[in-house]
């Protein structure tokens, strides 16, 4: 019989569980998918070989619980900080401009995009990955667009598809050139706001205070 | 040719054939298991002639990349003397990323090979910026030059365009690459984009 994981369950368990992921996320953005070795995971981890073993059946399992854990905690993240943002081109604006942000959780949220987009060009695990995650981003996007085009913030003649791969397309290259300190916060954001000028004709009322901080 | 000219055309010929071949190896299985005994054997030559040309596999990585952007931007250059439009030029060298021609996706496979061992290498790091300065810098000369030709309105800001054009082509290059916009999407995007940031009659692009 396959060896099957197992999650914890009780308070002490969950926590271990959690920080197990978070090393791993952190490993695999430093050492690769491939180069990431469980052994270094469950020393950096604090906890025994077998522990890691039992609660997670093979590497690639590892691995992808990481990833889905990872992107589970920024989701809550963004949301939680979006909370009271109502106006939905403010909140995609927000919400792109949180990305370029100097923030551990951002480094490691491009160190992994980029190892992700590495690895895709060689292994069908990683592209089925890059490409779920540039799907749920694209369709992230076109949502917001379409919810202003709803409450009329926006014209209904922009065409929701083409205008989110517009919006979204250059903050991959923003993020990796902040991240290397090439690009300015600030000419990042006039890159942003002229992009959402052209696209929606507005950048929406400014985020309530502290949404957003460079 | 003094002998010694001769032997360092030689010289030069084989680090040229030693960098071609590292390119493709990276582009075929990428560099993170790059042996350098691999690539001394699908080059030819010894390993110890590499390990005398390369010191380490990061110098051979990192010149295979410098390698072939140089090598990418002459031939560039050569396609770009023979537009006769300047904004012609423009579009040219963006959407050329976006080609499916082979020498491209290497391209594409190396780039993103150097990017993710920038943010712990400073010699990957500076190479990279160095590189990515040029593609800007290049991409913001020709939309100077179409706007000294009449073509693009002077009201732009030639750096910023360059810089959010090149950006654009980063993003929707990665999804091309891996198959999740196709070609054809990506161009009309891509010339949309053009359009809006560089104030032109979209129908103006053939």
């Amino acid at each position: 019989m396959a060896k099957v994981s197992i999650a914890p369950t009780g308070k002490v368990g969950e926590d271990t569980y959690a920080r197990i992921l978070q090393t791993t996320a952190w490993a695999i953005a430093r050492d690769g998918i491939k180069g990431m070795r469980m052994s270094h995971v469950a020393a950096e981890a604090g906890v025994s070989n077998a522990l890691l073993h039992y609660y997670f059946a093979s590497r690639e399992e590892l691995v992808s619980l990481a990833f889905d854990a990872f992107y589970a905690r920024e989701s809550d993240r963004f949301r939680q900080r979006l909370a009271g943002v109502t106006h939905p081109v403010t909140r995609l604006r927000a919400e792109l401009l949180m990305s370029l942000e100097d923030h551990p959780d951002n480094r490691l949220d491009w160190m992994l995009w980029l190892e992700v987009a590495r690895d895709a060009m060689h292994d069908e695990r990683s592209r089925a990955l890059y490409q779920e995650k540039q799907r749920i981003w694209v369709e992230d996007v076109m949502g917001q667009i379409q919810a202003a085009k709803d409450t009329k913030v926006v014209p209904a003649s922009v065409d929701t598809r083409s205008a989110a791969l517009r919006l979204m397309a250059p903050m991959e290259g923003f993020g990796w050139y902040v991240l290397l300190g090439q690009v300015e916060w600030s000419e990042a954001v006039a890159c942003i706001d002229q992009a959402f000028m052209s696209e929606l004709g507005t950048v929406g009322p400014p985020p309530p205070k502290g949404v957003v901080h460079p | 040719m003094t002998n010694q000219s001769v032997s360092a055309s030689i010289d030069l010929d084989r680090r040229s054939q030693i960098l071609e071949c590292t390119c493709s190896v990276i582009a075929r299985d990428g560099a993170e298991g790059l042996r350098m005994a691999a690539v001394a054997r699908e080059a030819g030559v010894s390993s110890a002639l590499l390990h005398y040309y390369y010191a380490t596999r990061e110098d051979l990585i990192r010149l295979a990349f410098e390698y072939h952007e140089t090598r990418e931007t002459a031939r560039g250059e050569e396609r770009l003397a023979a537009i006769d439009d300047p904004l012609e030029r423009v579009r040219d060298v963006l959407l050329r990323e976006l080609s499916d021609e082979e020498v491209v996706r290497e391209g594409w496979v190396l780039w993103s090979e150097m990017s993710r061992t920038a943010i712990f290498r400073d010699d990957f790091r500076a190479s990279v910026a160095d590189r990515s300065a040029r593609w800007v810098g290049l991409v913001a000369n020709l939309i100077a030059a179409a706007q000294d030709a009449g073509r693009i309105p002077s009201s732009i800001d030639s750096v910023s365009a360059a810089l959010r054009l090149t950006a654009m082509v980063d993003g929707i290059g990665g999804h091309v690459i891996v198959g999740s916009l196709s070609r054809a999407e990506a161009r009309r995007t891509l010339d949309i984009a053009m359009a809006e940031m560089l104030h032109l009659d979209p129908d103006g692009l053939a």
